[in-house]
This record gives structure tokens, C-alpha cells and sequence, in this order.
């Protein structure tokens, strides 16, 4: 008899616990069905974050996409942009999108949503972390746009597409190194025509990063495209710009960095979403 | 007797007990939603469709052109079970609507939004895509 009520306990509890374990399921599970809090629209400050970091991408018509290559210790990060904007009033339309987050969005979410960009409408520059590199513009037309490089970067490889027929390359403030330099330079540009440029005779070389170099490029019947490399005045060594007037250009910049963190795109733009602050993450690669 | 007694007593807990635990698993497994027509999973698929229709740029597309076609393929192709519209609103105005063929929610289970910028000639305009949906 004492064994069978040693069984009846041993069973009890283990019931007990197969019921402990269902229930705790169900609940890890949320119970399955929505809150009337959840059931409302945009349910978390992350999404929100994601959402407007994406509507910016498209303001600046900036795409961007980086691969690790951990065994060559090396980073490829690509910028796919084009200069300069295609809006008439860049400015204007910004204010108007941060105001309609602010107001019209917030409202319809049901949330408290707050942007500081008082720094981004400044200095339109989005920074590239851990390797202290900044992208960025002049301002928001976007007509000059700037790398300010680091020594990590050891290659751009630079592919333009422009609008306009060049008729005319200025190369004379540019020199290609006849060893190798700590930076190396790619370009395959076309323009309208489909014609390829050269730079003196050459599509890649090596130049010195620590002097600065220009070349220019005249379209019919009008347009210029500037491009300067090496060590530009308030930017330091490594960088690299362009400066588009009277002409698009599709411009894909790829990096080689030297390393094998994985990169953080982020713009100075404090977003908060009721309680929760962060500054806008563009791209996590 | 005692004996009897015993036994008699043991089977009346026993019964007490399978009762309560029948009751007990019938009532959490009445609260058990299969994943098929799991809200959780229509809202994330509401919010992956209006995330790739806007990094896609059709969305964009479809607030220029008032051509929905595209909207109208990515609503038909999510599971059979899910009935979902998008409606897009410039501002607060809406300026489009696309019921997936055949199903309209009387009552929309979830609700996603998100907003967008349609780029055309020269100027922007500020819009929102507000996904609605429910089982059929």
C-alpha cells in the first residue's frame, strides 16, 4: 500500500509539472492573439527608426551595402548616390518631410514622435563607424559631395555615370604615383554618350593621399564635374569630392578598409518615439 | 475495512484530480491559436509587404502613376487564409485603396503603417501606406 501511494504522489506532481510547463508555454507565447495596445499601428520606436531612416535614404537617393571579408581582413562598403539633387527646393521638401513625422504621421500612429535635426540640415553628413569616416554634402542640394577619409581606406573604386557629353578632361592638377602609395584609385566613368574617360592616359593608379589632387571635366554645351583626391583643404588625407554643376552623376564609391568590424551608418538626427531615443541608423552591415 | 476505506478514498482523489487536469489542458488549449491564422504573423507579413514595396520604390510608383497593379500582386500573393487592403494617404488625404481580390475585412484585426516619399519633377511628396488586415 505505501507503494502505491508513493506512486500516486510521484504521478500527481508529475501532472502538476506537465501543466506548469503548458501553461508557461502559453504565455511565452503571448497567448497567441493581439492587445488593443498592439492592435494599433506602428508597435515599436525600432520600426519607427527603420521607417524614417529608409524615407532619408530615398531623400539623399543613397543606397548603401558593405561585405566583410574577414580572412583578407578587409571591408568593401558601397555608396550608390547621385549628385546633386534632383529636388528644386532640397530645403524645403526636408522641413516639410520632418514636419509631416512630426505631425501628420505621429498623429495617425498614435505616436509621440520628435525629430532633432538641427545638425544633419547644417552639415548633411553621415558618419561610418568604427572607422571614422564621414559622407557627406554641402548642404542638402547635395552639388558637392564629400569623403573625409581615414587611413583605413587603402582603394576607392569609383564608377560615374554622367548626364551630360564631356568634351573636355583638365587632368593637370593630377598625379599619378609611379610606386605604389598607401591609396589606390579605380575609376570607370562614362558619359552620356557612353564614351570612357581617362585620367592622363590611365582608368587606376596609386596617388600620393597626402597631396591634393583635381580633375576636371567640361560637358557641351554646358556642365562640370570636379573631382578632388588625396589631402583636401579641411578634410585631411585620404578623402575624396565631387562637385557637380549644370550635370547629374550617378556616382557608386566602394571602399577597401582595412579591417574586419562590421560598419554602423549613422546621420546626426535624434529621433524619439514616445519615451525611447536614438540617433537614426541608416545601414548595419 | 480500513483497507477499503483506503482504496475508496484513493480512487475519489484520483477522480478530483483527473477532473481538474482534463479541465485544466482544455482550457489552455482553448486559448491555443494555430500559427495559421496567428494575428502576430498576418501583422509581420504586413509589415515585411509594405517594407519591400517601399524599398522596391513600388509603392512610389503607385502614388505617381494611380497605377496599382503592383500593390494588387503583392496583396494576392500573401497566404490564402490572410484578407488585407492598402490604402495610401499623401498627408492625411487618401489618394488610393487595393482590397486583395476577392475578401474585404468588415473588422481588421491589424493595423500597420509607415510612411514613404514620392519623388517626381522636380518635387516630394510626403505619404504614408497604411496596411489592414484579416482572416477569411
Amino acid at each position: 500500500m505505501k507503494r502505491g501511494f508513493v506512486y500516486a504522489v510521484i504521478f500527481t506532481a508529475l501532472f502538476l509539472m506537465l501543466l506548469m510547463v503548458a501553461r508557461i508555454y502559453l504565455l511565452s507565447e503571448g497567448s497567441m492573439g493581439l492587445s488593443k495596445a498592439e492592435k494599433g499601428s506602428v508597435d515599436s520606436a525600432g520600426l519607427v527608426m527603420a521607417d524614417l531612416s529608409q524615407d532619408l535614404l530615398h531623400f539623399l537617393d543613397l543606397g548603401i551595402e558593405s561585405k566583410t571579408l574577414p580572412a583578407a581582413s578587409r571591408v568593401n562598403l558601397t555608396f550608390h548616390n547621385t549628385i546633386p539633387s534632383e529636388l528644386t527646393y532640397p530645403g524645403t521638401e526636408f522641413g516639410e518631410w520632418t514636419a509631416f513625422v512630426e505631425n501628420d504621421f505621429s498623429e495617425k500612429t498614435n505616436l509621440n514622435i520628435s525629430m532633432n535635426y538641427v545638425d544633419f540640415q547644417l552639415r548633411p553628413t553621415i558618419t561610418v563607424s568604427p572607422y571614422n569616416i564621414t559622407y557627406g554634402y554641402s548642404a542638402l542640394d547635395r552639388r558637392r559631395l564629400v569623403i573625409n577619409g581615414s587611413s583605413a581606406i587603402t582603394n576607392y573604386s569609383i564608377v560615374m555615370r554622367l548626364s551630360s557629353n564631356i568634351n573636355e578632361t583638365n587632368a593637370s592638377n593630377w598625379s599619378w604615383s609611379a610606386t605604389p602609395t598607401p591609396l589606390f584609385i579605380a575609376f570607370d566613368i562614362e558619359d552620356s554618350e557612353g564614351e570612357r574617360i581617362l585620367i592622363n592616359g590611365q582608368e587606376a593608379g596609386y596617388i600620393d593621399p597626402s597631396t591634393y589632387n583635381s580633375f576636371v571635366l567640361s560637358g557641351t554645351p554646358s556642365g562640370r564635374m570636379v573631382v578632388e583626391a588625396g589631402s583636401l583643404p579641411g578634410y585631411g588625407n585620404h578623402s575624396l569630392a565631387f562637385n557637380a554643376s549644370d550635370l547629374r552623376a550617378r556616382i557608386d564609391t566602394t571602399l577597401l578598409l582595412n579591417g574586419t568590424d562590421g560598419v554602423t551608418v549613422f546621420a546626426p538626427i535624434w529621433v524619439a518615439v514616445n519615451e525611447q531615443q536614438s540617433n537614426l541608423i541608416l545601414f548595419r552591415g | 475495512m480500513s483497507r477499503g476505506f483506503i482504496l475508496t478514498t484513493d480512487s475519489v482523489i484520483a477522480v478530483i484530480l483527473s477532473v481538474f487536469i482534463a479541465v485544466s489542458v482544455l482550457t489552455i488549449s482553448s486559448h491555443f491559436v494555430y500559427p495559421r491564422d496567428d494575428p502576430h504573423a498576418l501583422r509581420e507579413a504586413g509589415r515585411d509587404l509594405l517594407a519591400s514595396l517601399e524599398a522596391s520604390g513600388e509603392l512610389e510608383e503607385a502614388a505617381i502613376s494611380g497605377n496599382n497593379e503592383a500593390l494588387l500582386r503583392a496583396l494576392n500573393s500573401l497566404p490564402p487564409t490572410y484578407c488585407a487592403s492598402i490604402q495610401i494617404f499623401k498627408n492625411t488625404a487618401p489618394v488610393m485603396q487595393v482590397n486583395r481580390t476577392g475578401c474585404t475585412c468588415e473588422n481588421e484585426l491589424v493595423i500597420y503603417q509607415r510612411t514613404f516619399l514620392a519623388i517626381s519633377d522636380g518635387s516630394q511628396r510626403e505619404m504614408f501606406a497604411r496596411f489592414g488586415g484579416c482572416f477569411t
